[in-house]
């Protein structure tokens, strides 16, 4: 764990949370850094959102810390942890379903956040420039998708196809330039098809944004094979097993845990 | 019934609509953005009005002439003042603390700050407990529209609701303050971690409303020409009743709540014998019988339509 320290994007360290008598997630620790996938796998309730609650903010850890590019943000509120670097999708979608697909991408980015909230009232030259810039930025992002989300950009977030409410929710998360993106099972509901698309606009994610570092909890393991750099197994909020998907794939305990489970 | 007398009831309705829908816009927003049922919202209205009525007769007994820049520039920024202060003490005393708790709660406890205004002021305004006479804010004479004689405080109410509620929409759909406003309405959490700061949004939305709230305490003082420590009570029933016709967090709803109740009044006040008797029994009739039909109000839709 110390070598080369300087490149770590993203720590947790021995991270657990109770509830009352479960510990939900139970001294979890990995280290990441820019540009580097890691898959979350585990079956249901093994503490996967959970551990994506405690790192964009919602939760407080119970024990241990979360580092972001050597700054302990544990504790923070979930808008704080935005702003640092750290955004995220959800499992069951959480657009603003009455906004545009544009100002649902626009709602995240830093260039508007900025905006006095009377020049925001007023328009004023600086915002409308800023306003500009961020539309321009959207654009950029919603590129990576081809032109499937471009050319729907005026339509409220709840009259798109349900494969492209995933991508909006990935695009959302991507535009504000975060160190980290947590992607909340980003295939479920969608069939093969979409998924292979899906994987494939994710690749193109990588390639447009290097740096980005991305944790992805997902139940489809060729999804995770063909994503990921490392693989984290939870089981009962523990982490059992840590590797390259070949390693975490002929471990044992895994088998016994999770992917064992498979064809039963 | 001749023409001028209907025109003249028209633009008496419009007015007294018109104040409705700023009450009822502040009470949607703050359900629909923060989930809270303000019944302190009525004394916003009855403190803008003592604000102006305070102002304008410091600034008539200092010789400024009522309609002047000076004296609408002095009432204008009391008026915002009041609103301003009162949505951020609101917020900062009674809204964020009870956060997180059952609603019923904070219903109570902003009913409980609503009576605790009214009855300061009573106590402490001198000779609060009576009626205050609203000094004259406009030297102008009456407007012939059609033959109908209109107050100039009419047409200037309609004006300045028509811009304000305007301004409003502007703001709520065209920019980022409205962006962030809407995210959070819909879904406070996914706007919290999409780095919306809500306290910031909670803050802002009470004191949109609470100055709008106290704009409509303003023109009834200019429309009556009396003003009461407790005509927030009554405001604040109609504004929510206004509020809730429309479909409680839809703004638009609430505006059309607001004329709604406006014209119903006026309605029953001029075309039925002795209509002023029963105003507010009819008004609240429908208001009754348009939720047992309706409950959801006329513009009230699925969680994600509001605000």
């Amino acid at each position: 764990m110390s070598e080369n320290r300087e490149n770590i994007i993203i720590e947790a360290r021995d991270l657990t949370i109770r509830f009352g008598g479960v510990t939900a997630v139970n001294h979890v620790s990995f280290e990441l850094k820019a540009g580097e996938v890691l898959g979350v796998i585990g079956p249901n309730g093994s503490g996967k959102t959970t551990l994506f609650n405690l790192l964009s903010g919602i939760y407080v850890p119970t024990e241990g810390q979360i580092f972001l590019n050597g700054e302990d943000i544990s504790g923070k509120q979930s808008n704080e942890v935005f702003t640092r670097g750290i955004s995220r999708t959800f499992q069951n979608g959480r657009l603003f379903w009455n906004l545009s697909v544009l100002e649902n991408i626009m709602v995240g980015l830093k260039e508007v956040r900025e905006c006095s909230v009377l020049g925001s009232i007023i328009g004023a030259g600086k915002e409308k420039a800023q306003a500009r810039e961020a539309i321009a930025a959207c654009l950029k992002h919603m590129e990576i998708f081809d032109d499937l989300l471009i050319r729907q950009a005026d339509k409220t977030a709840k009259d798109l196809p349900y494969a492209d409410r995933r991508r909006l929710e990935i695009c959302r998360a991507v535009a504000s330039n975060p160190k980290v993106i947590l992607l909340d099972e980003p295939s479920a509901g969608m069939d093969s098809m979409e998924t292979e698309k899906l994987m494939y606009d994710l690749l193109k994610v990588k390639k447009a944004m290097p740096e980005l570092t991305i944790i992805v909890v997902e139940h489809d393991m060729d999804f995770i094979k063909g994503l990921v750099d490392k693989v984290m197994v939870l089981n009962y909020g523990e982490n059992i097993a840590y590797g390259t998907f070949d390693e975490v794939a002929g471990d044992e305990q895994v088998i016994n845990a999770y992917l064992g489970q498979e064809g039963e | 019934m001749t023409v001028d007398v209907l025109l003249q009831q028209f633009f008496n309705a419009l007015g007294l609509g018109v104040m409705y829908a700023l009450i009822a816009v502040g009470f949607t927003l703050f359900f629909g953005v923060i989930e809270v049922v303000n019944f302190a919202h009525g004394e916003v209205f009855m403190l803008g009005a003592f604000g102006a009525m305070v102002v304008g007769t410091a600034m008539a007994g200092a010789g400024v002439e009522a309609g002047s820049v000076a004296y609408i520039l002095a009432v204008m920024a009391v008026i915002i003042a009041v609103g301003a202060v009162f949505g951020a003490a609101l917020e900062k005393f009674i809204v964020a603390p009870m956060r997180g708790a059952p609603d019923i709660m904070t219903l109570l406890i902003t009913l409980g700050a609503s009576i605790v205004v009214r009855e300061a002021v009573m106590i402490f305004f001198p000779d609060g407990r009576n009626p205050q006479p609203f000094p004259k804010m406009i030297q102008m004479d009456s407007f012939d529209i059609g033959g109908a004689l209109i107050k100039p405080e009419t047409i200037i109410c309609i004006v300045i609701s028509a811009a304000l509620i305007s301004l409003m929409y502007w703001i709520i759909e065209k920019t980022a303050l409205g962006r962030y406003i809407r995210a959070t309405a819909q879904d406070r959490q996914a706007a919290l971690m999409m780095g919306v700061n809500a306290n910031r949004v909670f803050i802002i939305t009470l004191i949109l409303g609470s100055v709008l709230g106290s704009v409509a305490g303003l023109m009834n003082g200019m429309s009556y020409g009396i003003i009461k420590f407790n005509m927030g009570f009554a405001a604040s029933i109609k504004g929510f009743a206004a509020a809730v016709v429309g479909g409680l967090g839809n703004m638009y709803g609430a505006v059309v709540g607001g004329l709604l109740l406006g014209f119903l009044e006026i309605f029953v006040v001029s075309f039925l014998p002795d209509g002023s008797s029963y105003q507010e029994l009819v008004a609240f009739l429908i208001v009754i019988l348009c939720l047992v039909f309706r409950p959801s109000g006329l513009f009230g839709e699925k969680a994600y339509d509001k605000v």
